[in-house]
Formats: C-alpha cells, sequence, structure tokens
C-alpha cells in the first residue's frame, strides 16, 4: 500500500461535493454539453461551470482582475473543502499541494478579434519604435498575470494559508496522475505530512477548439469544466472516513495486470465517444466486473477528471473490492494504479 | 528520516553563457556578461533593448531535424533550444538510458509558458475571418496537429520529443510553476529517486521571454531593469532576460554502483515552500525563503556552519535581493561570515522557467572548479554579515552549497548539493 485517500471533493456542473459523495450510477446526469455551446459545423460540444458572484467563497474583487475561471472553481472548491475537513496547521505549514492544469487561459485573455484589430494599427506602423510602442500599449500589464501557470497554485495557497511545497503539473489529462504519483513519493520519504491533489479544468473556446485539432475526427467530442480535489496521507487502515481509498500500486503498462482479477475499472482522457470505446478497449486483458468512465455523463474534464473518477471508486466499491484506474493523455499514453476500498 | 543521496551524474545546458560545462566554465572564469541587443525581434524603442541570448551557432543541429520538428522549432524558442541541447548530447544520452529498463527512468521537466505568436493569429483571423474563428484557429495549425499546435504547444511535447527521437523513458512530468519551474522539476526527480520509484532521472527545463510579446508584457510588469541587471547593488533597478534548456543526470546508488560510475555531487535535500502572500509580489519579510532553506537544511541534515556557498536566486529587483538576503542571515546567524552569497543572473540574465537549471549548472560548474562566482555588477552592495564576492571571482573549495529560485505566486525552492571530490 502506498498511501490513504482520506478526503475528495469535486465540482461538475451539475454535481459539486465536499465529502466524496456522488450518489449511484443510476442518478447521474447525462452529458448536457450540447446545450451550453453548439458550435456551427462541428458535432461537438462544451460547457462551463456557473460561477456565481455572489458564491460566499468568491475570490475578492481586488484578485478578479487576474483571476482565470478554473482558478476561481479551484478556489471556491478549495475552500468549501477546508471548511468541511478542517484541515490542521500539520498539512498548512509542511503538506504539500499539487495542482494538475489542463488549460492557462481564458477565452477573453486571447481576444482573437482584439489582437486583429491591434496587429492591423502594427503593421502600419512607420518604424520598430513605433511598432513596438503600439504594442504595448495594447498589452495589458496584467496579462502576464491571468496567463501564470501556477496562477491556481499560489492562490489557493493564499486563500487557504497554505506555506508547504506546492507545484503546478502542466500536461493533458494525465496530469492529475503525475501529481498523484509524486505526492505519494513526498509522503514516501516524508517530505510532507499529507498532500492535497487536485486538478481544475475550464473548458472554453480556445481549449476546446485547440483539442478538436489534435484529432482526426472530432464526432461527438464533448468537452466540460470540472475542479476535483484529494487528500492523501501515508497508509493508514485505522479511521473509518467514507471517502477513504488506499493506492495500492501502480503499474508501468496494461500487460502487468494481465490475469489479475479486480472489482471495477474506472477509466478516463477521452475526447468522442469513439475514444471512450477505444479505451475500455484497450483494457479488454483486465478482469473486472463492471467499468465505468465520466465521458458519458460529463465529457472530457481534463485534469479534474481522476478525483472524480476516484470520487466514484470511493462511492460504488465495496470494503476491500479492488478498483483499476487509467488515465490517457492526448497521445494516447496511458498512466494506470490499483486502488481498493478500506 | 535517513539522510538522502542523489547522485548528480551530469549537468549539461545551452545558454547565453554557451554550451556544455567547459564553454561554461570558461565563461563563468572570463567574467563574461552575455547581455547585448537583442538579435531575435526588432527592440527599438522599449526601455530596455538588450537581453542575454543563447548564440546562432549553438542552433546549427537544428538543421537536421525532420522538417516538421523544424517547423515547430521555428515557431517555439524553448523547444528549439531543448532540441539542439539534447541533440549535443545525443549519443550519451542513449548510452545512459540503455543502461537500464525503460520503466526505471523518467523525466521532470521545468517548462514556461507558451508563447504568443501574435502576429500569425491575427493574420489568420484576418486571413480566415469570413470562415469564422474556429476555422482561422483551425489554419494555424495547418503543419502537424499531432506532434505540435502552432498556437500552443502541449506541454507533453518536450517529453515527446525526447522519446521519439533520444531514448524512450518511464513516464514524464511537466512542472509549471514560472521562475521555480526547473528548480522544482529537479527536486521532484530528486524525491523519485529517493522514493525508489527510478534509478535515472533526467530533470531539468527549458524557456525564454525573448519574443517580442513576451518581452514587452513581461517589461510591463516592471521587473526588467532600463539599464543594468546588478544583483545586491544598492542601486539595483531590475533583472535582465535570459534563455535556457538543459538537464542534470539524477541517479540513485544502485545504478551509480551498478555501472561504475564515480560522481562529483550528490543531491542531498530540497526545500519547497509558499509565501501564501500576495500573486504579485513575493513576502518583503522573506519568511517564505527562509521556511524553503530551513527545510532544504534539514533534509541534508547540515550544521549551519558547514555551508560554503549559495547561488541565490539575486534577480537583482527592489523586491527580491535584500529579501533574500535578510532570509539567510536569519537562518546562518553567526555563520554568516564565512558563507559566499553571489548571484549570476547579471551573467546569464533570467531564463525564467529554466532559471533553475540554469543556476545549478553554474553551481555544480562553480563547485567542481573552487570558484566562487562574483556579484559581478555588483558597484555598492547591501549592507550584511553574509560574504557578497564583488568585482572578481574568488577561489574557495566548497563541500556544501544552495541554489534557490523564487517564483511569481510566491512559489520558493531550494536545492542543497554535497561536492562528493572532497
Amino acid at each position: 500500500m502506498l498511501a490513504s485517500i482520506t478526503a475528495i471533493g469535486f465540482w461538475e456542473s451539475t454535481q459539486f461535493s465536499v465529502d466524496g459523495s456522488i450518489g449511484s450510477r443510476a442518478e447521474l446526469l447525462p452529458n448536457l454539453a450540447k446545450i451550453q455551446r453548439q458550435l456551427p459545423n462541428l458535432d461537438a460540444a462544451f460547457r462551463q461551470l456557473v460561477l456565481d458572484p455572489t458564491h460566499p467563497n468568491y475570490p475578492k474583487p481586488s484578485d478578479l482582475k487576474i483571476l482565470r475561471n478554473d482558478t476561481i472553481a479551484a478556489l471556491i472548491l478549495s475552500q468549501q473543502m477546508q471548511a468541511f475537513h478542517q484541515w490542521d496547521a500539520a498539512f498548512l505549514e509542511r503538506g504539500a499541494l499539487l495542482v494538475a492544469n489542463s488549460n492557462f487561459i481564458d477565452d477573453d485573455v486571447l481576444d482573437f478579434e482584439a489582437i486583429a484589430s491591434a496587429v492591423s494599427q502594427l503593421q502600419n506602423a512607420q518604424d520598430s519604435a513605433t511598432e513596438n510602442k503600439l504594442f504595448g500599449s495594447t498589452i495589458s500589464p496584467l496579462l502576464p498575470l491571468r496567463t501564470l501557470t501556477n496562477g491556481a497554485q499560489s492562490f489557493i495557497a493564499q486563500y487557504l494559508g497554505f506555506h508547504g511545497t506546492a507545484t503546478t503539473y502542466g500536461s493533458t489529462g494525465i496530469a492529475s496522475v503525475q501529481a498523484l504519483r509524486d505526492a505519494c513519493n513526498l509522503l514516501q520519504i516524508g517530505a510532507s505530512p499529507a498532500v492535497l491533489v487536485g486538478g481544475c479544468h475550464y473548458a472554453n473556446l480556445f481549449s476546446f477548439l485547440n483539442n478538436c485539432l489534435l484529432l482526426s475526427d472530432t464526432k461527438g467530442y464533448a468537452e466540460a469544466s470540472a475542479a476535483s480535489f484529494f487528500m492523501l496521507t501515508p497508509f493508514d487502515d485505522s479511521t473509518n472516513s467514507a471517502a477513504r481509498l488506499h493506492i495500492v500500486a501502480y503499474y508501468p503498462a496494461l500487460s502487468a495486470l494481465e490475469g489479475e482479477q479486480v472489482d471495477w475499472l474506472f477509466y478516463g482522457g477521452a475526447f468522442t465517444p469513439q475514444q471512450d470505446a477505444e479505451l475500455q478497449a484497450r483494457c479488454k486483458n483486465l478482469r473486472y466486473r463492471e467499468a465505468f468512465s465520466w465521458f458519458a455523463h460529463t465529457g472530457n474534464i481534463g485534469a479534474a477528471e481522476l478525483g472524480m473518477l476516484l470520487a466514484a471508486a470511493a462511492n460504488w466499491l465495496q470494503t476491500g473490492q479492488t478498483a483499476v484506474l487509467v488515465l490517457q493523455d492526448a497521445y494516447g499514453v496511458i498512466e494506470l494504479f490499483k486502488v481498493q476500498k478500506a | 528520516m535517513s539522510k538522502p543521496k542523489v547522485y548528480i551524474l551530469d549537468t549539461h545546458t545551452l545558454s547565453p553563457l554557451g554550451l556544455g560545462t567547459k564553454e561554461l566554465l570558461a565563461s563563468l572564469q572570463n567574467q563574461h556578461k552575455a547581455m547585448a541587443p537583442i538579435s531575435q525581434f526588432d527592440a527599438a524603442g522599449l526601455s530596455q533593448t538588450h537581453a542575454c541570448e543563447v548564440s546562432q551557432a549553438h542552433l546549427a543541429q537544428l538543421q537536421e531535424l525532420s522538417e516538421a520538428w523544424q517547423v515547430v522549432a521555428a515557431n517555439d524558442r524553448k523547444f528549439a533550444l531543448w532540441a539542439s541541447v539534447l541533440e549535443s548530447k545525443r549519443t550519451a544520452l542513449q548510452a545512459l538510458f540503455g543502461k537500464t529498463s525503460k520503466a526505471r527512468t523518467a523525466l521532470f521537466l521545468g517548462l514556461g509558458a507558451n508563447a504568443f505568436p501574435v502576429q500569425r493569429i491575427a493574420m489568420s483571423v484576418a486571413d480566415y475571418s469570413a470562415f469564422g474563428l474556429n476555422e482561422a484557429i483551425a489554419q494555424l495549425n495547418f503543419y502537424n496537429g499531432k506532434k505540435a499546435n502552432s498556437i500552443f504547444n502541449h506541454a507533453d511535447l518536450y517529453g515527446a520529443y525526447f522519446a521519439q527521437e533520444i531514448a524512450p523513458f518511464g513516464f514524464c512530468r511537466n512542472l509549471m510553476t514560472a521562475c521555480s519551474s526547473s528548480t522544482q522539476a529537479i527536486a521532484f526527480g530528486a524525491a523519485h529517486v529517493m522514493a525508489g520509484q527510478a534509478d535515472l532521472v533526467l530533470a531539468g527545463g527549458t524557456d525564454s521571454i525573448i519574443n517580442q510579446f513576451a518581452y514587452i508584457s513581461f517589461g510591463k510588469l516592471g521587473v526588467l531593469s532600463p539599464d543594468q541587471c546588478k544583483p545586491f547593488d544598492t542601486g539595483r533597478n531590475g533583472t535582465i532576460a535570459g534563455e535556457c534548456a538543459g538537464y542534470t543526470l539524477l541517479a540513485s546508488e544502485k545504478f551509480v554502483r551498478e555501472n561504475g560510475l564515480q560522481p562529483r555531487a550528490a543531491l542531498i535535500g530540497f526545500g519547497n515552500s509558499m509565501d501564501a502572500y500576495k500573486i504579485t509580489a513575493p513576502d518583503p519579510s522573506g519568511e517564505g525563503v527562509e521556511r524553503a532553506l530551513r527545510i532544504a537544511l534539514e533534509m541534508a541534515q547540515l550544521p549551519l556552519d558547514a555551508l560554503d556557498y549559495i547561488n541565490a536566486h539575486g534577480t537583482g529587483t527592489r523586491s527580491n535581493d535584500e529579501a533574500e538576503l535578510r532570509a539567510i542571515e536569519r537562518i546562518v546567524g553567526a555563520a554568516a561570515p564565512n558563507i559566499a552569497v553571489s548571484s549570476t543572473k547579471d551573467r546569464h540574465g533570467h531564463a525564467i522557467a529554466a532559471a533553475g537549471i540554469q543556476e545549478f549548472h553554474v553551481l555544480t560548474t562553480c563547485m567542481a572548479n573552487d570558484l566562487i562566482p562574483a556579484n559581478l555588477s555588483c558597484n555598492q552592495p547591501i549592507q550584511s554579515s553574509l560574504v557578497l564576492p564583488f568585482a572578481s571571482n574568488q577561489t574557495k573549495q566548497m563541500r556544501y552549497a544552495l541554489t534557490n529560485n523564487f517564483a511569481f505566486g510566491g512559489v520558493n525552492c531550494s536545492l542543497a548539493l554535497e561536492n562528493l571530490a572532497l
């Protein structure tokens, strides 16, 4: 056993949970992405979270000018979880906060139309000095901060009063598994007593189109927005938290698990229904009773997917049952590990 | 906790101070400062028109890359630097990665934010706006959608290049915490070896902000000096931009023993902390910095008077340097007069996400050659009980040393090294 998960929280458009509870599979809503935004000429859609400025944990107005939507979502969720779980000084002072991010930009940061208009002005500049001056006048000094890759990590630390180890993983959907593996390392060598691992993904026009471009077939592509966090501690079988799962082991490849019987397969990282089916098919040599992916219910949720899969595992596994979690990135690279319900 | 030790097999960078250890050492010994007029774009009219750039001659190997990779390199400077530094050591890297199974290797990379090729985006929008914005963006990606996206490269691209062109590895982590990215990549890579998860880790990164968009927007944050970067000088007024790509090879004791290697240095501790103060400014009290250094020293189980040298973050900005010095003074107390502190950013510039690997290489090179690099541009040092060598380099054996990097958002990381040759 590598570590234990003691708390899970997540926020997806139809579901919010600070204690990891998600109800039964039958209660899950189908993918509503198409309702929110459908682009012309593409059989694909994305949806965003509704960020309510009146929420008690909504960021301070002075911070809003440098906050991206993914960070706002992560900030609200992490504060709610802190209020619920009351993490202690040991975590806040010496723990770790490992944040996975799968997009670093908002639609309004990369305003194509505004850029086009600014550049047409630039093209009329007589010399480089004028061009640079014009260029400078179109760039907000806040832009580098809004595109700061570690924005979520830094704001969460500030709002939670967290002074420990923190970093940000930038990648596609498996960034959160990278974070989970590093979390296990930090626990194992005694560098941190507890690690909060999180991920957020906020679908927007830019990330959506960027991801579409990676696909040879975008049919049914759906992307959603979500944030999730889970708390990891050294292996401990003594408490009875509802969310408790143990991380059993990592595997270098699916073939390492061939012939082994587990109860569930949780998988994710697909962008389209076809990819979802292909990923499950890649796991055909695993022996499991049931399989689950969030894809049909949420669409691709990038770095937030791992936390939500863990929530599903914590809710649906019976005590002692095991599951394999498999996540895939945009290039087909997979990460996998086994969990057991406490 | 038992005393951890992760062996440093080799460190290699491509930077404004040259390619590889030999060129870096010569440059450090000659007290060379790489600051020069910017060649990558016309900076006329900007308050700072200079930066520290990698010499074009060191990028010649890019012409040997396949056309698809050349296109990526043409649009992404940090990829061009990354591919060049790897290609310059291709044979050695392949030989080393061949000594253990793929599953026992990993890459930990510190990466900068993506550059915005603004002109190309704008032209595409103008050309294709009749077809709608999604078509315009699609047109930007006409080269190779799978390998590289010409607006934004997925962070996985840099590891993918290594896997496809150099050697297969177990997996790759991409750490993106601005100026502490590659420092943290080394720290987390070391943790991976300490936890027994791998025997060989390549840790480092790549970054450049020397392009029109990034340079202007970075300049707007008010951190670029209008004249010279002068770390620890009372008249310091900002940093100077640099660029770098590189890596260090971290190995377990088992790997070292089985391959009969004799590493000259080891990473014996790391410390990370968050200021939790303000996203836009470091905590002026330096408490977060102090915490990171203390944790690194604790892990290394080092008595304070054993420390010989600290390669500081020393950006030359008003907000960093004094807070960093005071934090170090509080930690080392009475040992301060025996500890030299310097920043080499005035020589190679601030490589942002690659600052960590740039300065790690400076440190390993200096340790191996008993060289304490002077704060070359410092004329009126801040008052301090620490030794702040200026004007000229000094000679001193160093058994234990630290290197620090701090980032926007209040991220602090410090690494502790031991010289095994003494």
